[in-house]
């Protein structure tokens, strides 16, 4: 299964770096982390909130803005950061996706959402996170049908061949679900690098 | 590549592979552009109607082909009964990344369910897209979920709001009927434009089929400009929030069209063939499929993308 990383790879890894890069540090973002219970655990805010309409001109309302950031928040602290951290396959995810990408992400896009296998920290995890900006997509009838989150994330540990990092850029696109909202969908990529790793760039989409 | 007998005309590969994709919202409403059918009032003009025709639904099996059938009719504003005439089967395979736009003449004769044998475009006046998705279904060996249907008042508005679209023209055209007057090459169409090169029949020894072929290609071409311009998710949701607004929609929603223009996005434009299906003589004014035609359904149905053709 292993191949060697192909220029497109290449670009894409750089492609991501440099988006997290500049995301991650410019205003506005920079760190959101906290410790709970000796885990490092990020704590995401909501960016800038947009509504595109294929109707009346529509706001996203404040407690649906704060359900999909709690969604987003979760899946980035159980699906990359807690299984970083604590070298553990992410737990339940279902809560947080819809059964159709549910499916997905126990197939190969599993590899591009959820940090799995990566060597283990011995200590040093930081965590960066831009603020998540939302664009919304409402129907004839002014009802926010879909949300894209744009997710940006830099986490780096140490571990005992040496620092490695994870970035992950892209954006999750959630959907009412089962009273909350949930992601359905994802155009999203990621680069680890480091000590331990095998550079690994790649991109999953639906 | 064109020029050839009806009877013997088997498959036709569009010159430029330009695209299938923006969105299979494109592929399903750039393709609707062609024809042209009923035209309800929705939030603004109505471009296109988006129909969930059948029990299918390709999330349930992402790795799965899914059909759409994409009907250009010939309606005007104020008719309710309308004829397809651009009818197009798009297979989408998500696992190959690859998509077959199949094109059928008009006038094929088929047998419509509860109305004998007729030529294929007639299913939509006695049934609407429901029917004539069920009868080209039938034909070819597929089950169709979605079908999308515009008019000629939609399918200028639908090219004039992305800005036109870029066609390589295959061949000169010079007809008084159509208002289609092109030199071969690159041309950027306006909406009237490009309703003018679809409907271009005269020009051709072949007639509608190389009218037909000639659809196929401005869909590729069409989808091919959108998924330059907005491959992104928010991309997508904004185009869709534009559309949204010139839609009717039956049995689906944005929710739905977000996933079918995902699935035509993620499909490169190269990848995407432009077939016409080979016909003949058959009685009457009606067409009868060629030789060769049901070993391309064949191939077709399997898994949306030729293998043998």
């Amino acid at each position: 299964m292993t191949r060697a990383p192909s220029r497109r790879h290449h670009v894409l890894a750089f492609l991501v770096a440099v988006a997290v890069g500049l995301t991650a540090c410019s205003g506005g973002g920079g760190k959101h982390v906290k410790r709970s219970r000796g885990l490092v655990t990020l704590e995401l805010k909501a960016g800038t909130v947009s509504v595109e309409s294929a109707g009346p001109p529509v706001t996203l309302a404040d407690s649906a803005r704060d359900q999909i950031v709690t969604t987003v928040d979760r899946y980035v602290n159980e699906a990359s950061l807690k299984p970083i951290e604590t070298r553990k396959p992410a737990g339940d995810l279902s809560a947080l996706f819809t059964a159709d990408a549910l499916a997905r992400i126990s197939g190969p896009d599993r590899a591009v959402l959820v940090d799995e296998q990566l060597p283990e920290p011995t200590g040093g995890v930081t965590a960066r996170a831009s603020p998540i900006d939302l664009v919304g997509l409402a129907d004839g009838n002014g009802a926010v049908v879909l949300v894209s989150a744009r997710v940006t994330i830099d986490i780096g540990a140490k571990s005992a061949r040496g620092r490695f990092r994870v970035q992950r850029l892209g954006d999750l696109v959630l959907a009412p679900d089962a009273g909350g909202w949930r992601i359905f969908g994802y155009d999203v990529g990621v680069n680890r690098t480091g000590a331990g790793l095998e550079p690994t760039a790649k991109k999953a989409k639906t | 590549m064109s020029g050839r007998p009806r009877r013997r005309r088997a498959v036709v590969t569009a010159v430029l592979a330009p695209p299938l994709c923006t969105a299979l919202v494109l592929a399903l409403l750039t393709a609707a552009w062609l024809a042209g059918i009923r035209i309800p009032i929705a939030s603004g003009s109505t471009w296109f109607e988006v129909t969930k025709v059948g029990q299918v639904h390709f999330a349930d099996e992402p790795n799965q082909p899914v059909f759409f059938l994409a009907l250009g009719n010939d309606g005007r504003r104020g008719e309710t009964v309308t004829r397809g005439d651009a009818i197009h089967v798009i297979g989408v395979n998500p696992a190959l990344h690859a998509a077959t736009i199949l094109d059928i003449p008009r006038d094929t004769g088929a047998e419509i369910p509860g109305h004998g044998i007729d030529k294929i475009n007639a299913a939509n006046a006695y049934g609407g897209l429901k029917l004539e998705a069920q009868t080209v279904g039938n034909l070819v060996g597929v089950r169709i979920p979605y079908a999308i249907t515009t008019n000629f008042d939609g399918f200028i508005g639908m090219v004039d709001e992305v800005g036109g679209v870029t066609v390589n023209v295959p061949t000169a055209m010079n007809d008084s009927y159509s208002g289609a007057v092109f030199q071969p090459g690159l041309q950027h169409m306006n909406g009237e434009m490009a309703l003018a090169f679809s409907r271009d029949r005269h020009d051709f020894a072949t007639g509608d089929i190389k009218r037909t072929e000639n659809q196929g290609l401005v869909i590729l071409s069409a989808l091919a400009q959108l998924r330059q311009q907005n491959t992104g998710a928010v991309g997508t949701l904004k185009l869709l929030a534009i559309l949204g607004r010139h839609v009717q929609m039956e049995g689906v929603g944005l929710v739905d069209l977000y996933r079918l223009g995902r699935l035509g996005l993620g499909i490169d434009p190269a990848n995407v063939r432009n077939v016409v299906t080979p016909v003949e003589s058959g009685v009457g004014t009606r067409l009868a499929l060629g030789a060769g035609a049901q070993g391309l359904f064949a191939d077709f149905a399997d898994d949306g993308v030729l293998q043998t053709h």
